[in-house]
């Protein structure tokens, strides 16, 4: 009676047959990975606006060319804590149309600073920096490569791909030998994926301290104090990083990167506080 | 008979005289000096022929050349003193807010004979320059004049000084007449009425504008006033004028009858300075032929006013506006077209609409859309270019540039409507755009983009593109969805999302505890009791006792149970062949495998050959040693 022959290659097939068997025991994980990501972007905001008539009644009457009380308006949704990206990009437009350009400026950073992608923001931004020659710090390589507009989306894949990799871990030790070539790429691509996706969003932090001038335009002094030598002149809508605050003056990293002090009224944080 | 004779001299303040700078000649000044000395010999002796005779009567004098003048022009101020044998000093002449400079002074002095002897009396005129700073009435006071060792007075003389514009009536060919020419005495409320300043000056001046004019008029706006325009000269009641022209162009806001004007045209004229001796005609300025020569001339602003016109004001009628009327008064046409002419739902037409014709382009708003259902648009830019000579901005074209975005399938680019008020035909006019054939591409959007052109998703590796910036430097309009509440706190640090990690973490520690204890499967078991047979099989082949038959029975299933675990197959299909392919190239364990396996086939199947009773010790070492190396080299499985 002839025997099957057992062969080398034959213990290959056997072997990548195994790996076939895992991705189909992973495709049942998948419905897993499915209910972990659907887990965690049902934490992603993106509740129902509660003040659309308010919001369509300054809308009115920005239509009509009433743009303090449309800006009025706006600002009692601001105040309600209603804010969305929308809000403040049209309570930018009024007070662009108010002759407040540094405070339009503000508004259309805190729209991008909650929705990043705001492409009308971000059209708008552009137009007033160009009128009020708003300045910025010179773009550095980290902007380059991180300085993608990040949003909670991002903040929510970083995690997903953080859990992957951490449940890639946890299975390489329980996994059949055939099993562990797919299981570690799927862990390596994970915690790629996780470790720039966090290098991202630690870039994208460092906004937390920006502030944007919205007088017409304010002098950064050497020291804090009026009579103290100048250090730049900031037109309307430029752009600085808080460092420290002294009562009613703050230390600021400059758009020239040099630190200055700037005097309060004279600049807004662009991150709002929930209280 | 009385006999006088006169001798003019003029001295210099010390009374010496002095030879001429350019005669230095022995001879010349010889000369010179006889001549002067021989009249003062002359006069010698006449005067003292003079002994005796009665003295004259003395009086003073103090005459101004006008009593009324303008600021900054002199007025020539004289102090006569006659009948005097000498004079002593220089009177000093003071008053307050004036300046009074001393230029000179005259004497005549004569000889009368007769009446018993020779008299001689002085004649002398002092000759002063009053300026004043401000315009008022001024007084020169009673001056002392020492003559003949005893005090004269002066009397007190009047001077009225005017602003410079005051002295019109001195200089009236240096004034200006002004007429403010409206085109129409009838207009509507918005309606841009063309408005003409003009200024006539006598040709013979030599003048330039200062100023712009103003035009002042209640309810009215005004553009502004380009350089005006000089076209050359005109006659008017037989006098010839330079005319200049400033042009502009005014819309009343409000109906009723408003006024035009008046204004006022402030000019530079050079106009002639007093003469020092002796009053002068106001009205000779140009006789004496010195007029326009700068060194006689002065430069004096004169201001002329025009005279106001009224305009009667009738506001729009209600009947008949268009709901999209923007207050546009005037005649125009309209046409627009969009490029390009194909695209897909969600990226923009650029709509390109001109508006020309003659009328108030400030109040030219951009057109609307028809019929906007399906369509969204962006604020439009606006650009006004007037006509080549219209320096006024009357005539133009205003061009706008309008985004417009379909929505939904279209066939035809939007379609404006564009209405004025025509003054000429009492009516409103509603303009409509040719709609050209346009073609859209694609699917209706789910959900309308607000951008002008796609946007990535938030979640895309790569930035969201910018959309186009806008043709103008105008912002993009507001939007009318508030959209998703959203947080200043980032994801990582809200509270719910941290929960929400809880959820994964707790997942995982579940299926960690599954793995761990769950049943080993059909083969691992399969495995496990392989490794148990072969252990035991090894420790029996170790035995002393045992038979040839089961030793090498033992042998073979250990090499079966070895090459089982290593391919997964069943042990006991396992013969030498396939226990020998995986001995590989290790020769020595595949002889003593073969030899094993021929053994039991041997004693089991033939019964002889070897001797039944034992092993001999070397042989159980050998196949030993033999079957452990090749149980570690399989046997991991």
């Amino acid at each position: 009676m002839a025997k099957p022959e057992i062969t080398a290659s034959r213990v290959r097939r056997r072997q990548i047959r195994s790996v076939a068997t895992f991705f189909t025991a992973a495709g049942r994980r998948l419905h897993l990975a499915a209910l972990l990501v659907a887990c965690l972007l049902s934490f992603l905001p993106g509740r129902a606006h509660g003040a659309a008539g308010p919001f369509e009644a300054a809308n009115r009457a920005y239509e009509q060319g009433r743009f303090s009380e449309a800006k009025i308006g706006y600002e009692k949704l601001v105040e309600a804590g209603e804010w969305s990206a929308n809000l403040f990009y049209n309570l930018g437009n009024a007070d662009h149309r108010l002759g407040a350009p540094g405070r339009a400026i503000l508004d259309y950073e805190r729209a991008l600073a909650l929705d990043p992608a705001h492409p009308e923001a971000r059209a708008n931004l552009e137009v007033l920096r160009q009128l009020t020659g708003a300045k910025r710090r010179a773009p550095l390589w980290q902007d380059k490569f991180l300085g993608w507009p990040a949003g909670d989306a991002w903040v929510a894949g970083g995690a997903a791909a953080g859990w992957i990799a951490i449940f890639g871990l946890a299975l390489l030790f329980t996994a059949k030998r055939g099993e562990k070539t797919a299981l570690w790429m799927v862990t390596a691509a994970s915690l790629v994926t996780c470790a720039y996706l966090v290098a991202v969003l630690w870039w994208q932090h460092q906004d937390s301290t920006t502030a944007i001038v919205v007088a017409q335009s304010t002098e950064a002094r050497l020291q804090p104090a009026d009579s103290a030598g100048l250090a730049e002149t900031l037109p309307a809508g430029s752009r600085v990083q808080i460092l420290r605050e002294r009562g009613e003056w703050l230390y600021c990293m400059l758009p020239g990167q040099k630190p200055g002090w700037i005097a309060r009224p004279a600049i807004e944080r662009v991150r709002l506080s929930a209280s | 008979m009385r006999m006088s004779a006169a001798i003019f001299f003029r001295q210099n303040r010390n009374g010496g005289q002095e030879c001429p700078p350019a005669d230095h000649s022995l001879e010349g000044c010889a000369t010179t000096t006889l001549r002067r000395w021989g009249g003062w010999l002359v006069a010698l002796v006449l005067l003292l022929g003079s002994v005796g005779a009665p003295a004259a009567d003395v009086s003073v004098k103090a005459s101004l050349s006008r009593s009324v003048t303008v600021i900054g022009e002199p007025v020539q101020l004289q102090i006569k003193v006659t009948g005097a044998k000498r004079t002593d000093d220089i009177p000093d002449m003071t008053a307050e807010g004036l300046e009074i400079r001393y230029t000179g002074m005259q004497s005549h002095r004569s000889f009368q004979f007769g009446g018993g002897g020779t008299r001689s009396e002085v004649s002398t005129i002092f000759t002063y320059e009053v300026t004043a700073e401000k315009n008022g009435k001024y007084t020169i006071p009673a001056t002392n004049v020492d003559v003949d060792g005893q005090a004269h007075q002066t009397q007190p003389i009047a001077l009225t000084v005017q602003p410079s514009s005051a002295d019109d009536a001195v200089r009236p060919q240096a004034r200006g007449i002004v007429e403010i020419i409206v085109a129409k005495k009838t207009a509507y409320v918005g309606e841009m009425i063309p408005v003409e300043i003009r200024l006539y000056v006598d040709s013979r001046v030599n003048w330039q504008p200062v100023a712009m004019p103003e035009l002042s008029g209640e309810g009215i706006t005004k553009q502004k006033m380009p350089e005006p325009s000089r076209p050359g000269q005109v006659t008017r009641n037989g006098i010839e004028y330079d005319l200049l022209i400033f042009k502009t162009a005014i819309t009343p806001g409000k109906a009723g009858k408003i006024s035009v004007g008046p204004t006022e045209v402030i000019y530079n004229a050079q106009v002639p300075r007093a003469r020092r001796s002796g009053p002068r005609s106001p009205f000779d300025i140009f006789s004496g032929g010195i007029f326009g020569d700068e060194m006689f001339a002065q430069t004096q602003q004169i201001k002329a006013k025009g005279e106001a016109v009224e305009l009667t004001v009738k506001p729009l009628p209600v009947t008949g506006k268009p709901r999209d009327f923007s207050g546009a008064v005037g005649k125009f046409q309209f046409s627009a077209d969009g490029s390009p002419s194909a695209v897909k739902i969600g990226d923009p037409v650029t709509m390109k609409m001109r508006i020309t014709g003659r009328g108030n382009f400030d109040r030219v708003e951009a057109p609307a859309l028809r019929d906007p259902a399906g369509w969204r648009g962006y604020p439009p830019s606006g650009v006004f270019k007037k006509d080549d000579g219209d320096e006024v901005g009357l005539s133009g074209t205003k061009t706008f540039e309008m985004a417009v975005i379909p929505e939904e399938q279209k066939t035809q680019m939007p379609v404006f409507t564009f209405s004025y008020f025509d003054p000429e035909t009492e009516k409103y006019v509603v303009l409509t755009s040719e709609p050209a054939p346009l073609r859209v591409d694609g699917a209706k959007a789910p959900v309308a983009t607000p951008a002008p052109k796609p946007v990535a998703a938030p979640t895309a590796p790569e930035p969201a593109p910018t959309p186009p910036a806008p043709t103008t430097k105008d912002i993009l309009g507001p939007l009318d969805d508030a959209g998703p509440r959203r947080s200043f706190t980032p994801l990582e640090q809200r509270p719910e999302f941290l929960r929400a990690q809880i959820v994964p973490g707790v997942v995982l520690l579940l299926l960690l505890a599954f793995r761990l204890r769950r049943r080993p499967d059909a083969t691992a078991a399969r495995h496990s009791a392989l490794r148990r047979e072969k252990s035991a099989l090894l420790a029996k082949l170790r035995d002393g006792q045992i038979t040839p038959p089961e030793f090498f029975d033992a042998a073979a299933r250990v090499a079966q149970i070895a090459t089982a675990l290593a391919t997964g197959s069943d042990a006991a299909s396992v013969d030498a062949t396939a226990a020998r392919a995986l001995a590989g190239t290790d020769t020595a364990t595949a002889e003593v495998i073969d030899e094993v396996f021929a053994a039991r086939s041997e004693l089991l199947f033939a019964g002889g050959g070897r001797d039944a009773s034992r092993v001999t010790s070397d042989d159980r070492t050998r196949v030993l040693a033999a079957l452990e190396k090749f149980g570690r080299k399989n046997g991991k499985a």
